[in-house]
Parts: structure tokens; sequence; C-alpha cells
């Protein structure tokens, strides 16, 4: 058959969960898929017989309660497991640590500062009221800005009364988090400076940006969301690797109807009239569709699998302008025994959770700097796990697993010392040896590395410039202007042609819901012709 | 000086003066007490040496406001903006240098020489700032938006983004929130033009070209005045005391009485319930008045003269935790001769603008990297200029004043290094300048704030970062001018519009008492 009434193009997370809400609404939908398995950045793969690795992506961090609810995943084999906390080390062999138990977090901020430990569970609650008052932007599809036509001013209209009953303290609160920086914020709330590093690089991952940029203190409260919904299995790690997280996505698409092609590589998308009818696979074959929504990045989509003159050129040249600057790595290390860390020796609870490499501000500048003249951090931010410890499956027995999130790692680099493929071993020494001033006996026990530098990323995943949210999350490029004002509604200026994947609001790390949104404005268009 | 007054301008800046002097106008008894013993605060110039003097205030933040010039008439007393051409030149590290003349037309011609594409673009980058402006210049004439403040005061600026047009409020809503090094990216792809263009709009803060908001303040100091690109850069003749001066003059002409002889003001008086009282001067007299406005930074006016004591915890934790870097020193140097570029003729038009230190966008930001690990730049940027050209008055002793802002200083950094810096900084565009100095003076960020009372030196009396701008700024709520105390006002660079001498702080304040009085 060539005939659908949905085509999905990539088959990511975003991409099957939009196929599977097609699918559960009655629609007849293909999913295309380029490589030869699905799953785009959530993949999982063996780097040694035995030892496997979830390779790009490694946590599950806000898939929304409600697609799981939706599309029934916890039946089709999704079961994450909640990670204990946080362990900071520090040079002087002093241990940051943070659990799911409060009197726990409490006991190790006391030997940092009593007035951090007493703030500790007020920001969190700050955090939870703040979160109820974005919800709503990142369940919305985002207004036209600057439209007149009645259906616009009256989402402008509601947004505007959403604030407005939120109360003055509140908005304030909320205008200041989505404004300040992550450092800047944090600074009013605790004094220990490795508290404040640690908990502000998680508002600059995957971002070309610093902890003191302007504008990176909202994704703190992306930490707080999962619970608002009360549910803390919305922030976890599957069994099996991330690479199961896309074969329950895959299973629950496939349940309601949906068909998967892999290799199936996306040429063009096909139009006639102004209007898309399908696409080209590589190698020829036509597909045709009412409807195509396309789940890889805008660049990719617009630039790659359209020609320029099928689009106007505002938006050709908006999408041109769509910063991506993928910032970026991942390092995979299959161990032949746990590493052995000078602030908490032996095995024990703190190994469970994440491991922050993060011992202060300004290591993290410095990390930043070597960026922005285009040169790896020599000292990087590191955000480690040992996934094997909570899935011992992933790793014959007495053996482990290790994957570390690495920044920053510059897309473009200045040239000095050759390209990324000239640098990728440098690349993994910098980051094995940097994690070795905690965890001395890491190098004698790696059986093997995987190092993954953001052109690898591109490479593998289609990721452009190995961005892992498909475009910056700065302030110019978010809501209504993600990709580009006027087109973050989901469609695009060519009709039956939609997007459903981290490029558009409300962008990656927020995952499945530009997948859920991009198939409901479908479903609306299907419904309307 | 009277007993008492209906209202007093405290804090002594031009704000106050311009507040003092609007209300002097509508029939106020006004007074206006000047700190440090002169009211103008930093619309000063200082001495280097007898006979030489350069100006506080740093030349490349905007200059006085076109419509509060006329308003107070400010021309009749005295005061001329200088629009030199060229505006300015960037000088890179290798002593190539890229001059921006201020004429749309010739700059354009002048971006050819450097790139053709950047030159078909630039025109339309000209119109686009020119948009941006009128529309940002609109937002000057009221004070910001704020969740309470109801929605007939949301209706001038609607109409003004229906004249600006959907294309345009979506370009600008993007713009605004930018890296000014990516907006800049967006248009042109000579680094030399960028770097011209982008130094200026980063006068005396902390944050570097990378940092997202930036554009934002490079595009709004395109309000104040002449919309082409660095139009805002109008340094007054004879040096910001000129400013200082003509602003006296208009508030003394209004009818305002200004006190030298005080030297400041210790305490506002209030009483719980009906606000402000009064204002107690540091030699012990006692002014009773209603209604205070005050310029200075809003800690020291809330927190030093109101006090913790009559404010909400909520309230004084929120103004203590302003933050304000102040990042720029002031360096003034007496030259036997004016300095010449590198093989440049002796009459060069380029003197007459400012020339920057710091051509290369990665030049730029290396030296704001310097100032988070609390150390001078080793390369640092330098805006210098040199006003004895425009006022031969500044260098009675003959010869010439060059002054310099100096970016990334620490507070107390030792003035001989700062000195050492800028001199190094200055011999990449004046080969040799060091054989023509005769006498320096530094102003460190800490030498400001004790002089000046600008809080750790900061020009703009609070970083000009998104978290503190606009409706949150100087703190989310208070950002029409009025406080929780009745009867007091604030005005000056740490309330909307931020940095600079243009006075629409203190025009905009003015309005908010007036409003107070006729209701």
């Amino acid at each position: 058959m060539n005939r659908y009434d949905d085509i999905v193009i990539g088959g990511g997370h975003n991409g099957l969960i939009a196929a599977a809400y097609l699918a559960r609404a009655g629609r007849n939908v293909l999913l295309v898929e380029k490589n030869e398995r699905v799953g785009g950045a959530t993949y999982s793969e063996e780097i040694l017989p035995g030892f496997t690795v979830t390779v790009f992506s490694y946590v599950v961090s806000l898939l929304r309660p409600q697609i799981i609810d939706d599309l029934d995943l916890a039946r089709h084999g999704l079961q994450l497991q909640a990670l204990d906390g946080t362990f900071t080390p520090l040079p002087d062999g002093r241990a940051l640590t943070r659990w799911h138990d409060p009197a726990k977090t409490r006991e190790s901020l006391l030997q940092f500062s009593r007035r951090d430990a007493d703030n500790y569970p007020l920001f969190g609650l700050r955090m939870h009221q703040l979160g109820q008052g974005i919800r709503k932007l990142l369940t919305m599809t985002p207004p036209r800005v600057g439209s007149v036509r009645p259906r616009e001013l009256r989402g402008l209209v509601e947004l505007a009364s959403h604030f407005a009953g939120l109360g003055d303290r509140r908005f304030h609160e909320l205008a200041r988090l989505m404004t300040a920086s992550a450092g800047d914020y944090l600074d009013r709330w605790f004094e220990t400076d490795a508290l404040r590093a640690t908990m502000a690089a998680s508002g600059i991952v995957g971002t070309f940006l610093s902890i003191s940029s302007p504008g990176t203190a909202y994704v703190l409260l992306h930490h707080y969301m999962g619970e608002i919904d009360g549910a803390s299995r919305s922030w976890g790690f599957q069994r099996g690797g991330m690479g199961a997280v896309a074969e329950t996505l895959a299973s629950a698409a496939r349940s309601f109807g949906a068909e998967i092609r892999t290799n199936a590589g996306v040429e063009r998308i096909l139009t006639s009239g102004g209007r898309a009818a399908g696409v080209v696979l590589e190698g020829g074959e036509e597909v045709f569709a009412g409807q195509v929504a396309s789940s890889v990045d805008p660049r990719r989509t617009f630039l790659g699998m359209l020609d320029a003159d099928e689009l106007p050129g505002e938006f050709v040249e908006a999408i041109r302008r769509y910063r991506f600057q993928g910032s970026s790595g991942k390092v995979n290390l299959a161990l032949d025994a746990l590493p052995d860390f000078t602030a908490i020796p032996g095995p024990g609870p703190h190994l469970r959770g994440a491991i922050s490499i993060s011992p202060d501000s300004l290591t993290l500048e410095r990390a930043y700097d070597d960026a922005k003249y285009g040169r790896f951090s020599r000292r990087p931010f590191l955000d480690v796990m040992i996934p094997s410890l909570i899935d011992p499956g992933m790793a014959p027995p007495g053996k482990h697993v290790m994957s570390i999130f690495v920044q920053y790692a510059p897309y473009h680099l200045n040239g000095e010392g050759g390209d990324w493929d000239a640098q990728r071993d440098a690349f993994g020494d910098a980051v094995i040896g940097t994690l070795a001033e905690y965890a001395p006996n890491l190098p004698d026990i790696i059986l093997e590395r995987q190092v993954l530098t953001p052109l690898d990323i591109e490479r593998r995943t289609g990721l452009t410039e190995g961005n892992i949210f498909q475009g910056e999350l700065g302030l110019d490029q978010l809501f209504f202007l993600r990709p580009a004002a006027g087109w973050a509604q989901f469609h695009t200026p060519i009709r039956g042609l939609f997007q459903c994947g981290s490029g558009v609001h409300p962008g990656g790390g927020v995952m499945g819901a530009p997948g859920k949104l991009g198939a409901e404005a479908m479903l609306r268009a299907a419904g309307a012709t | 000086m009277r007993d008492s007054y209906d209202v007093c301008a405290i804090g002594g800046g031009p704000d106050a003066l311009v507040a003092a002097a609007y209300l002097a106008d509508a029939g106020r008894p006004v007074l206006v007490v000047g700190e440090h013993g002169h009211p103008g605060g930093v619309a000063a110039n200082v001495q280097i040496a007898p006979g030489f003097q350069f100006p506080v205030f740093p030349e490349t933040l905007p200059s006085l406001d076109p419509a509060v010039a006329a308003d107070l008439d400010l021309g009749r007393h005295g005061l001329e903006l200088v629009a030199s051409d060229p505006v300015l030149t960037a000088v890179g590290s290798e002593g190539d240098s890229f001059t921006l003349p201020r004429d749309p037309e010739r700059a354009r011609l002048a971006v050819a020489g450097l790139s053709a594409r950047d030159a078909a673009r630039f025109p339309e980058f000209v119109a686009e700032l020119a948009a941006f402006g009128g529309f940002l210049r609109k937002l000057l004439e009221q004070p910001p938006l704020q969740l309470d403040a109801g929605l007939p005061d949301a209706i001038p600026a609607a109409f003004a983004a229906l004249g600006l047009g959907a294309k345009r409020v979506n370009a600008l809503l993007r713009a605004l929130p930018m890296p000014l090094t990516d907006y800049l990216n967006d248009w042109f792809e000579s680094d030399s033009l960028k770097a011209a263009l982008a130094g200026a709009a980063l006068t005396g803060i902390r944050l570097g070209h990378r940092a997202p908001g930036t554009a934002g303040l490079f595009l709004h100091f395109h309000a104040f005045g002449s919309p082409e690109p660095l139009g805002w850069i109008r340094p007054a003749r004879g040096g910001s005391s000129a400013v200082g001066r003509a602003l006296r003059e208009a508030a003394r002409a209004a009818g305002a009485h200004l006190d030298a002889e005080s030297g400041g003001v210790r305490r506002i008086a209030t009483d719980r319930r009906t606000g402000v009282t009064g204002v107690e001067l540091l030699d012990g007299r006692v002014i009773a008045c209603d209604m205070v406005i005050s310029d200075a930074a809003p800690g020291t006016t809330l927190l030093g003269w109101t006090g913790a004591g009559n404010l909400s915890p909520d309230f004084v934790h929120e103004v203590g935790n302003i933050r304000y870097r102040g990042t720029a020193a002031r360096v003034g140097l007496a030259l036997s001769e004016p300095p010449r570029f590198a093989g440049g003729p002796e009459d060069d038009p380029r003197l007459g603008g400012i020339v920057q230190i710091g051509g290369r966008m990665d030049d730029i930001e290396r030296a704001s990297d310097a100032f988070k690990y609390g150390r001078i730049a080793e390369a640092p940027l330098v805006f210098a200029s040199l006003p004895s050209i425009h006022d031969s008055e500044l260098a009675q002793g003959g010869g010439a004043v060059l002054a310099a802002t100096v970016q990334s200083v620490p507070q107390d950094a030792d003035e001989g290094a700062v000195l050492e810096a800028t001199l190094g900084a200055l011999e990449r565009a004046f080969p040799g300048i060091r054989d023509l100095v005769t006498a320096s003076r530094v102003l460190t960020p800490g030498t400001l704030e004790r002089g000046f009372g600008l809080i750790e030196g900061s020009f703009h009396q609070g970083e000009p970062a998104m978290d503190q701008f606009y409706s949150l700024r100087p703190v989310p709520g208070f950002a029409r001018h009025r406080t929780p105390v009745a009867g007091l006002y604030l005005a000056g660079p740490g309330t909307y519009p931020y940095g600079g001498l243009h006075g629409v702080s203190g025009r905009n304040a003015a309005r908010a008492v007036n409003e107070d009085l006729a209701s």
C-alpha cells in the first residue's frame, strides 16, 4: 500500500508519540525512519559483548504522565525507575549529596551551610508553585503574536488572564525565573557554591550558554515538573536503557494500528498545488498521504526535504537563522569494576543516582570560556550515571557500564588541533582525566570506551550540529518563536505539512509534548477538512 | 532655603534635577539636595591636573533625550550635544581598524570595504534599527507596563505595536532577548563591522555580547533620539559637567531651589500612616515635604535613607538582592598634544569620535571574561575620546585631554595597574601615546562608589540584565517610580529606562508625582 491518511517522518520519541496519537484516533498512519531501528536519540547498543549502553540520551526527564496514560505505555513495557539523588564529589574530598529523602539531604547540606539546609526545601516548594504557572504554557499551542484574527487574539487574552490569575507575586517570580541566569537566581537562595554550581548546571545542559547567562534559570523548573504532576515516575531511568523507551513507544504505536518502516529515509517531501502530498523515500519510492508531519529538525525538514522556492522567502530566511550550536558530547564506558570516589570510597547508594562533576561556579565558567573560542572544555561539566547499578542486565555480573554526558563540546571548533575526527581521542582523554580527579581508579577499570562528539551525534542521529534539543533553547527560540514567528502552531507554510519534533514548542527536554501537540494539530486539521 | 517644600529631589544626579525642573515648572515648590556638595552627581568633570579636566560619565552611553532637552530648553542653558562624524573607530589587535561614519549612506560605503554582502544588507539593517528605535521610543513615554497597571495603560503600547506591524513586532520580540552576537550574525558576516557595532552597548556592564538580552540593550539605546547605528552616542560639548550645569540652570530658572551646602541626605523621615514627612540633611537641618524623588541607587534610597525598619521584609529582601556589578573604570589623561593614529593625519576626523580598542568580537568577549575571575583583562575593552577637541576649556594648559572608559575592572583594582592596562590598549591605536602623557587620573569602580554614590561603581545603578529590566526594574511590582512608602518616588538609572544622561526617568517620575498630586 502506498497511500495513508498521515505520514510521520522520523522515528525518534516525538515521531513515535505523534504516530501513536494519530493511530489511536483512528487514522491510517505510516511512520518512516531512516535508520534500521527507531529511537532517534533514545537508543541503546552493545559496545562490548554483554555491555549495553544507552548511546545518546540517558535519562527520561519529563515524559508527560498524560502521554504515559493515553498510550498505555506501562503495558508496553515502560518501567521507569527513579534516580536516587545527586552526588557531587568535591576536590577537597568532601561530598555534597542530595537524596529523595529530605532528611538525608538536609544532613548533607548541614555540613556546608545551615542556611542552605533550611532554604533547600523552601526552594523546592517555590519551584512547585511556579511550575503550576508554567505548566499551562507547556501544554498549549502558542499564540500567533501580531495577528488580529479573533481566534488568535482570544489565545493572547487567555494567556494574559492566565498570568493575571497567578497574582502579582507569582507572576513576578515567574518573570524573574524566565529571564535570570541560573547562577544569579540560585545566588538569592544558597551560599554554598558547589550546591549552586550543581543545581545551575542543570540549566545549561544542551545549550551554548553558561550558568551566568541570562535565561538559564527557568530550566531549574523542569526538575520539579514531574512531581507537580503527582508522579515521580516521570523522572527516571528505563530498564534496558533508553532504547527500550523507544521500543515501548513503537509497540504502543503499532498496537493502535500505526505502520512503522525502518531503513526508510525521506529524500523529499512531495507537494502538489502548495499542499503536502506524501514523501519520496531514498531510492525513489513514493508514498502518498493527505497529511505529513516531520519530527526531524526544522533545518533538515525545510531546507533539506523541500525546495526553497516551495516556501515563502521570509520563512526560509527565518529557518536559516534558527540556531543550533550543539554544545555537548557523550562518553560511554564499559567498566571492569565500580569507580571508587575519593569523597565517598567504595560502593554505595551515592553511585545509584546522578554523579555531577560541577565542583564550583568558576570551573563551569572556565569550561564555557573554552567553548566560546572553539575548544572543547579542558575540564568539562560531567553528568555521570551508572545504569548497570539500576538495571544489572546491562552488563555482565560484577561489571558495569557508565554514561557520561559532557559539556561543553562546541560543534564548531576553531580549527587549531584539527576537526572533531582529529580531536575525538583528546576529547575523550579530557573527560576521563577530569573524572579520574575524583575517582582515581577509573582509568584502570575501563574495558572499552565510546566517545561521541557533537559531529558524531549529528552523523548518527541526524540532529543538526549535534544539538540534542533540535535548536538552541534561547528565549528568542521558544514558545511562539519556535522555530519561527507565525509558524509555532505546528503547521507550516505548506498546507498539510506539520512539525512534531523538539524544534517546535515546547522544545526538547520536555519529552513527548511536541509529538502529542503536533498530532493534535493534525487531527484538528483533518477534522476540519 | 525654606523649611518646607512640596517636593524634595534628592540623590543629586541628573534625573533629580530633571524631575525638579519639570515640577518647578508646574508650579511646585521644589528643593534639590546635592550629594557630595554639588547637584548633578555623575554629570561632572574631574581634574586630572591643574587646567586639565575629564568627564566622569562615559561618552558611549546615551546623552540627553531630545524631548527632555526641548521641554527644559537646555539649549538656552548652554547644552550642546556633539554628533561627531565618524561616530566610532574600532581598532583591532594588529592595529587594523574600521571606522563607522554617522551618516547611514556613507556608513554603507564604508561597510562595502569589508564585505559586499554586508553592504547590501546595511540599508535594511538601518531601517530595522529606525523602526525598532521608534517603537521603543514610544515606550519611554510612560513608565513600564505592570500587571496591576490596568488595561488603559497598555493601549498606547498596543497602538505603537499596531503601527509597527505584525512582522516587525515578531522580529522585535525575537531580537530583544537575543545575545547581541547572534543578532548581528543574522545580519552581517564581517567581524570588524560586528565588533564596531557591539562594543558601546556593553558600556559599564559585566555581560559580554554572548549574553542573552544584550541585543535588547543595543536596540534600546537606539530609542534615544537618533536611530542611525550608534546614533545615541552624542556626548555634550564640555563633557558631562556641561549636562549638570545646563540642568542646574534649567531647574533654577524654573524656580527650584538648589542646595549645595548641606552635603547631602542623612535620612528620609517617614510616618507609618502618612508616608514621607521630610528629609534630614547631613548638616542636621530637617526639611518638611510630603514628597521625595530620589535618583540615587535604589539600595541607597530605600535601605540607607528610608531604613529597612520602615519597609516590609519581602521588599527589603528584594531591594537588598538587586545586583549592581559596576565594571567600568574611567581614566583621564592630560596629553602634551593630541595623539595620532599610526600613519594618520594631524587633523584626523576619527579623533572627534569614539575610539574603541577592541576590533574583533572575540577581543570584546575575552575582555569581559576577566571580570568573572576578578582581574583586569590582559587586553581590556577601552572606549577613548578626546573631549578637548570639542571644547578646549578642558585642556586650558594646551595639549589635549583623553577620557577613557575601561571595561572589566574589579572594584578596587590598583590604579597603577588600571592605568598601565589602559595605556597598553591605547598604544594599539596610538603608537607612542605614553610619551605624550603629562598627568593621569584613574577612577576605579570603588572610587566612583565613594565619590559619586554609585553602588559598586555601576553607572547603571543596577545591572541591566533581563531580570532587572523594564517592569522588573528596580524590583518587580515597583517599576512605575512609586514605592511602598507613600510620597517616595524613585528615578535615576536604577529605574527604567536605565543608563545614560538622558533624563527620561526624571521626567517620568515627575509625571507620576504630578498625577498623584492631582488626584
